[in-house]
């Protein structure tokens, strides 16, 4: 899949994710990698750039905890982040849908 | 299980203004997520819960390679944390790099504008050199040629040119007085000489209205110029004067006084004030210096002119010297010259009969100078046309009107005359603010004593015994203080021996300045007494004045 295609798409589908309770970086990865139907030709580390993105612009925080004597930091949605991925849902189902229609699909992707 | 990499392999060396935990976040974050990866592809190849190392090499290497290279994504996370800083940093050293050089080009281009600033004011410097050196040369160009000098505003070039009729240069002097028009000029007055050229400049002068007394030094006549100088127009006067003075005429009185005056020891002081005479169109005076020209003339009752006892006497008034001991030179009658004359009968004075021995003891007369004659009363004047009996001879006749009020004026100061000095008498005169005389007589002898002042004549007879030793002493009184007065003493003729006796055996008279130690002498009353019985009056004598 074309990464310019992707690049825009990708925080929303982490926000998602996170939409569903805290994760740390590798659950949310696989997570995003396992619903895209492997359609993503991904890096798994390509991705924490953008977790880490999202952290610096207040839209998650973080913490961490042990796991079998590793650190593991956890991500968690914030308040922010909540009315980003409601705001960019509604972005991208306009986009889709308008994308669809020009292109005569008349199957949504949610 | 231990991931086989160095995360930190591609890591900027640490920073001090780095968060201290960022490394180890980085890769604790990433170790766990490799961790977890390797895991899941041990489980995924049906991996046992102790794998090989063979197994597990190969599960790490399979979740590196779905991982990536870790140590750059480490340092993308580190670059990410820190952008803000680095970006900080990076924006500081660049405005520190632009402040500096911009501080070096400000410094280059103040140091190129103090450079140029001073090749500037060499350049103005040597500008205003040559513009000065330019100017020096107008300016003397302009001195040697006047003709070449612009007009200026309010200021014009004004010279002056004396010429005779047939145009001849005539030397004299100028007077330039006069009021410039408009501003706060001081008035000009300023004099010069004119030399045998008969040019003068005068140079610039501001605009306004000015006279110009004009002195022909050869005629020794006087021309007083009115001209207005105007802005930026030269002024080049012309002036034509007399070269020689008018004619000299010879003046005489033809006199018919009336009976009463005909046998009076008197003459008249007579003024004749010249008027200006017409020459080449214009007015011209004689020259005197402080007065209107006027000439005082002594005529006798015969209508002779006696200047030089006029003049001589004026000359010893404040002497009481005869004019031989000051070896004194008797002026000539003045030079009359052809004027419209305007005559004033002055005054008449008393100086001849009682000076039979001739002019030399005119001042020894005791005349009040002013006896007979009031201010209040005015002069008596009237306009004389020379007439010419023959060439250059003038008479003047006195008219009947001026006769009558001659002879009031004699009857006046008669009655105003409060001394007669006896026929015969002689006077002696000194002067001082007090004398004191010690006369030795040998013969009874009368003398009179008097104080003669502006005021009159206020004596004392002294009736002096024969053989007695007597002192005088005269104070002429607060009222006289700090003025010079001049005593006189008279002897009867019939008596003179005995002065001249008294004389030549040491009359004499001491002038004091003071009489602080000296005591008052009163006279005596019997003497007072002898004193108004003579038969001469002398007005009212002082008593007691010492």
């Amino acid at each position: 899949m074309d990464t310019k295609l992707l690049n825009g798409t990708l925080e929303m589908m982490m926000l998602e994710v996170l939409s569903q309770g805290p994760s740390y970086g590798y659950e949310i990865v696989q997570t995003v990698l396992s619903r895209s139907g492997g359609q993503f030709e991904l890096k798994e580390g390509s991705l924490y750039p953008a977790l880490h993105r999202l952290e610096r612009q207040k839209l998650l925080s973080s913490y961490w905890t042990e796991h079998e004597g590793r650190r593991r930091k956890y991500y968690k949605l914030s308040a922010a982040g909540r009315k980003a991925l409601a705001a960019r849902r509604q972005e991208w189902q306009s986009f889709a849908q308008g994308v669809n229609g020009v292109l005569g699909l008349d199957y949504g992707i949610v | 299980m231990t991931i086989p990499h160095d995360f930190t392999a591609d890591l900027p060396p640490p920073r001090d203004d780095e968060p201290a935990s960022l490394r180890q976040d980085i890769i604790d974050e990433l170790t766990d997520h490799l961790e977890c990866a390797t895991r899941r592809e041990l489980l995924a190849s049906g991996g046992r819960q102790s794998p090989v190392s063979d197994e597990l090499t190969t599960a790490q290497s399979r979740a590196l390679t779905r991982f990536g290279n870790p140590a750059k994504i480490a340092r993308r996370l580190w670059l990410d944390a820190m952008q803000e800083k680095l970006m900080a940093q990076k924006i500081t050293l660049t405005l520190a790099s632009v402040a500096t050089v911009a501080c070096i080009v400000l410094c280059v281009l103040m140091w190129q504008a103090l450079h140029q600033g001073q090749e500037a004011q060499a350049a103005l410097l040597q500008q205003h050199q040559e513009f000065t050196q330019a100017l020096l040369k107008e300016f003397q160009s302009l001195r040697s040629n006047p003709e070449a000098l612009p007009p200026t505003t309010g200021w014009s070039q004004l010279t002056m040119r004396l010429v005779s009729e047939s145009g001849e240069p005539v030397e004299g002097q100028v007077t330039i007085s006069g009021t410039p028009i408009g501003g706060e000029r001081a008035d000009v007055n300023f004099v010069r000489d004119v030399g045998p050229d008969g040019q003068v400049d005068i140079g610039l002068v501001p605009y306004g209205n000015y006279q110009a007394k004009v002195v022909a030094t050869e005629a020794q006549e006087t021309h007083t110029e009115h001209f207005m100088v105007t802005p930026s127009e030269k002024s080049d006067l012309t002036i034509v004067c007399p070269t020689e003075p008018p004619p000299a005429v010879d003046l005489s009185f033809a006199f018919n006084p009336p009976e009463l005056l005909q046998t009076a020891d008197i003459c008249y002081i007579v003024s004749l004030k010249p008027h200006a005479r017409r020459y080449a169109d214009s007015d011209w005076n004689v020259t005197v210096e402080g007065s209107d020209g006027s000439l005082d003339l002594w005529v006798d009752a015969s209508g002779e002119i006696l200047n030089q006892f006029a003049k001589q006497w004026g000359q010893l008034a404040g002497s009481g010297m005869p004019a031989e001991a000051q070896g004194l030179k008797l002026h000539p009658k003045p030079i009359l010259r052809e004027y419209l004359y305007e005559l004033s009968y002055g005054r008449v004075v008393y100086p001849l009969s009682t000076v039979p021995s001739g002019y030399s003891y005119v001042d020894k007369m005791a005349i009040p100078s002013d006896a007979t004659y009031s201010p209040a009363r005015g002069t008596m004047s009237k306009s004389l046309e020379p007439r010419h009996e023959t060439e250059n001879l003038w008479k003047i006749e006195f008219s009947d009107n001026m006769w009558a009020r001659i002879i009031q004026d004699f009857r006046q100061s008669e009655e105003a005359r409060n001394i007669t000095i006896p026929e015969g008498w002689e006077a002696v005169t000194v002067k001082g603010d007090r004398i004191e005389g010690r006369v030795t007589v040998h013969e009874r002898t009368n003398v009179m004593v008097g104080l003669d002042s502006e005021e009159g004549f206020q004596g004392w007879n002294l009736l002096i015994s024969s053989a007695e030793v007597i002192s005088m002493s005269i104070n002429a009184g607060s009222g006289f203080a700090g003025q010079e007065h001049r005593y006189v003493l008279l002897v009867r003729p019939d008596q003179k021996q005995a002065l001249t006796l008294a004389q030549s055996r040491g009359l004499k008279f001491f002038l004091r300045e003071s009489d602080e130690d000296e005591d008052e002498p009163v006279l005596h009353e019997s003497v007072l007494e002898e004193i108004e019985a003579l038969p001469v009056s002398f007005g009212s004598p002082r008593r007691g004045h010492g």
